[in-house]
């Protein structure tokens, strides 16, 4: 099929990129400790990117067949000549395809992901999901290049809960055998932990964020890194390549390779090979993700981010820190202990002024001693933390759920004079 | 259309209850950024969702091949998934299942057209930087159960929006959403040239000279943010599913349970509404997606928590009867939703709440806000907002914030406005997730001695 549009876009003399996925999605959904749902999603899409100059469209065929592609392509160059010019400059060519990453067809078996729901709720899980896909791509471009690639992806997200406290943990891979059910102790023991809270006060703090509420905020960087957001002022990294952005202890890379990675792939939506891209370095912006179009702009070579229209992020990766948990502690003076946070919002892309909820356990640790609170936010600005990190702890996992929408791997990291208020 | 293979696939059910919604989306999106067009897409998708029930637990299917054997497959596949546990608590309440058809007509605009009044709008902010997304729809749907029902519909939908940055000592950012049930013919009541040069005229304006509001104060808020108040603090935390816990790995769970039904619980002069059925509005329809008939729901009459939002599913495990709050997007199984959440009018003109402040500050539009996972804990920050001095408007007032909880909240209102007026969005909700669109719509309130940072 894919051959057959292809040949149906150089008839009619028109630059295109075809890509055909077909894929197989699986969720199990628990709450009040039953398995209520299992769902199961079946598509087979065709996109088609067509170029006639600089004129572009971009379509979308649901379970092509040659019927459908015909009309799809016949529309599109119907519609070419009415378009405005874009920003069109040819697609890169590069071919280092790195492609070491884990494929495991089981994620996607009932009984591999019954038995790791049911696991996270005889561990104390409350509410959860199990989810999980498999992909297979092909994508092709009217310059005679081809290539093939399959993806695996599984993870569970599970919240306990204990007399109004929570608790909420995920483990994220590309493999079932990965997967550890019993994530779900850790979320009943900080839900335990968090029973009793008081209101906390405002103030400036020295905060300690878990990988879960790190990765939130490192999953809107990773956005605010794409040379489209840059450029649409969508971002407070706009102008910065080069100079210094967050604090030295603190690295960043997007990573279309990583092994383990969900979102790893061999090549991005225009066919290129994916890398490992240094975001920051030593607190330095080194650089924004660029599909080829955004790259021309820059001046620089595609990351391989491609997005036809806009860069997107792979897996973001923390460079590794090299410090415990305990040190961590012991490096903050006034420190509050943040569990997970949801639902952050920018007052300003461009000066990067956001505040974001904490949500589950938190704790306010003062001379060794802990103790729960709650009804905070952290109202800040995202670029000042970022320089106000001091230190990153060595224990990074792999973060992927409902609020963080592509993969952080991310590590506890203690933050100073975080702005914290209250309602 | 297609009424022959839904009625195949629920004669072929062998559970104790299946639905099968076959649907149909065209999207057309249009994305210009600082006058650049960056991209044009056309979809089209097609696919069919089965649920089923059996023994308490429920199976979802789902597939974009529309062929009858593919619909068979996943028929059986849905049954095997439900077989695979039993969950005795779930059910589905009993309802009059309806059978009807209706449709909604829209004018369809050329892409030539489209792209040349988009190029218009950008025009106008040429001096900023900006980014201005348009998109229409069409969402065909095929909807059938084994209880009875089959309801087919037809609803067009146009939005757009756009974020204006303008940069002078500070950057300040503005944006807005636009959109209707409907197609092109909305587009002049949307007065998006008009919103556009007062939103930059305002910015600058800001640069210039705003004051900064810290303390005690009363404050009136414009429809614009008691439309997202009514939607983020009353109508998430009165959907049903919430409140059982469904979402609580999620979305999250509610600060409100079900004994509290009945309650006093806000200031008398408020009353939340959510209604499907407002013509044109962005969240539109008539059935909801379980065969129901879509009605006006009071959230909350004269203060008293009135009755929250219910699909079959929680309807059953509450004893009571849906009010056909089910929807679902494409690809998705239904879930409670939102349709148009807004607070109903009182009786104050703007003017008389303005006249019997001393010290307060009026807050028009926001950027910034959220609001905790149980919606107990909020924060909304003003992006135009006035300073309000022994009853008159005095300034522009830089970023006022308000954190409150929503009992706090409810109960601080002593004034609530004429003038209704609705904005659209788009709300998140559900595992994956399901971006549906609403409506949130506001008069102005106003709150007595309230935290202002």
């Amino acid at each position: 099929m894919i051959d057959y549009t292809i040949k149906l876009l150089e008839e009619n003399d028109v630059e295109g990129i075809v890509r055909l996925a077909k894929s197989t999605e699986k969720q199990v959904r628990f709450y009040n400790e039953k398995i209520e749902i299992i769902k199961e999603w079946n598509e087979l899409i065709m996109h088609i990117f067509m170029a006639k100059g600089k004129k572009t469209i971009s379509m979308e065929v649901d379970s092509p067949d040659k019927r459908k592609i015909k009309c799809a392509v016949e529309r599109g160059i119907k519609l070419l000549p009415k378009m405005a010019d874009v920003e069109f400059y040819g697609i890169e060519e590069r071919n280092n395809f790195i492609d070491d990453k884990v494929f495991d067809e089981s994620v996607i078996e009932n009984d591999v992901m019954l038995s790791i729901a049911e696991d996270a709720i005889n561990a104390g899980g409350e509410a959860g999901t199990v989810y999980s896909s498999i992909e297979e791509m092909e994508i092709a471009n009217t310059n005679g290049s081809m290539n093939r690639d399959k993806n695996s992806m599984i993870y569970l997200s599970v919240r306990a809960f204990h007399y109004g406290s929570s608790g909420h943990e995920v483990s994220c891979s590309r493999s079932a055998s990965k997967i550890n059910a019993l994530v779900a102790e850790n979320a009943k023991e900080m839900a335990k932990k968090g029973v009793k809270a008081r209101k906390g006060k405002e103030g400036k703090y020295d905060v300690i964020l878990s990988p879960l509420a790190f990765a939130n905020l490192l999953s809107n960087l990773a956005f605010f890194s794409s040379a489209f957001y840059v450029d649409s002022g969508y971002s407070f990294l706009a102008g910065k390549t080069g100079k210094k952005v967050a604090s030295s202890e603190l690295s960043i890379y997007d990573s279309g390779i990583e092994r383990d990675g969900m979102f790893s792939r061999k090549f991005d939506d225009e066919g290129i090979s994916t890398q490992e891209t240094p975001v920051i370095e030593n607190g330095i912006l080194k650089s924004y993700l660029h599909n080829s179009t955004t790259a021309h702009r820059h001046g620089v070579r595609t990351t391989g981010n491609a997005g036809i229209v806009a860069p997107q992020p792979w897996n973001t990766v923390v460079g590794r820190g090299d410090k415990s948990m305990e040190e961590l502690m012991e490096i903050g003076r006034d420190i509050i202990y943040i569990t997970n946070v949801w639902y952050t919002r920018f007052q300003n892309y461009m000066t990067g002024d956001f505040s974001t909820v904490a949500r589950d356990a938190v704790f306010h640790i003062k001379n060794g001693e802990w103790k729960a609170i709650k009804q905070i936010r952290i109202s800040d600005n995202m670029e000042r933390m970022l320089k106000n990190i001091e230190g990153v702890a060595k224990d990074a996992k792999q973060i992927f759920w409902w609020e963080v929408e592509n993969p952080v791997f991310a590590p506890h990291v203690l933050i100073r004079d975080v702005n914290i208020t209250t309602a | 259309m297609y009424e022959d293979i839904l009625e195949y696939a629920i004669d072929k059910a062998n559970v104790d209850y299946a639905e099968i919604r076959i649907q149909k989306v065209e999207e057309n999106s249009i994305l210009f950024v600082n006058g650049s067009l960056k991209g044009v897409e056309s979809i089209k998708k097609e696919g069919f969702h089965i649920r089923v029930l059996n023994d308490g637990m429920l199976g979802f299917s789902f597939s974009n091949s529309l062929r009858k054997e593919s619909i068979i497959e996943a028929l059986e596949k849905a049954e095997k998934m439900a077989r695979a546990r039993i969950h005795h608590a779930i059910g589905l309440s009993d309802e009059k299942m309806e059978r009807a058809r209706y449709y909604v007509r829209g004018r369809r605009a050329e892409l030539d057209e489209k792209i040349e009044w988009l190029k218009d709008i950008d025009s106008m902010a040429k001096e900023h930087s900006r980014n201005i997304f348009y998109s229409d729809t069409m969402d065909e749907r095929y909807y059938a159960n084994s209880h009875g029902a089959m309801i087919i519909s037809k609803i067009p939908r146009i939005a757009m929006n756009y974020l204006i940055t303008v940069e002078d000592e500070r950057i300040e950012q503005m944006g807005r959403e636009f959109g209707n049930a409907g197609g092109w013919e909305k587009i002049p009541s949307w007065k998006v040239e008009e919103n556009m040069s007062h939103d930059i005229e305002f910015m600058k304006k800001m640069m210039k000279k705003a004051e900064k509001f810290r303390g005690k104060g009363d404050i009136i808020l414009g429809p614009y943010v008691t439309g997202l108040i009514a939607h983020e603090s009353c109508g998430h935390p009165w959907e049903a599913d919430r409140i059982i816990g469904r979402e609580a790995a999620q979305a999250g769970k509610s600060f409100v349970n079900e004994s509290m039904l009945g309650e006093k619980f806000a200031s008398e002069v408020i009353n939340v509404v959510d209604d499907p059925t407002i013509k044109g509005s962005y969240g539109f329809y008539l059935y909801d997606d379980e065969g129901v008939k879509a009605e006006k729901r009071y959230l909350i009459k004269n203060g008293i928590i009135n009755e929250f939002l219910h699909n079959r599913e929680t309807a059953f495990l509450m004893n009571t009867k849906s009010n056909a709050a089910a929807r679902a997007v494409y690809g998705r199984e239904p879930i409670v939703r939102m349709a148009n959440t807004y607070f109903e009018p009182g009786d104050y003109r703007f003017d008389e709440m303005v006249e019997e402040i001393k010290n307060g500050i009026y807050m028009k539009t926001y950027m910034e806000w959220n609001i905790d996972d149980t919606r107990y804990n909020q924060k909304y920050v003003g992006q135009e907002a006035y300073i309000i001095r022994n009853g008159e408007i005095s300034g522009i007032a830089f970023h006022p914030a308000i954190e409150i909880t929503t009992p706090a909240f409810y109960k601080k209102v002593d004034a609530a406005g004429r003038t209704l007026e609705f904005y659209p969005a788009v709300c998140g909700k559900g595992d994956p997730m399901q971006g549906i669109p609403v409506t949130t719509g506001g008069v102005d309130l106003r709150l007595r001695d309230v935290m202002i940072k």
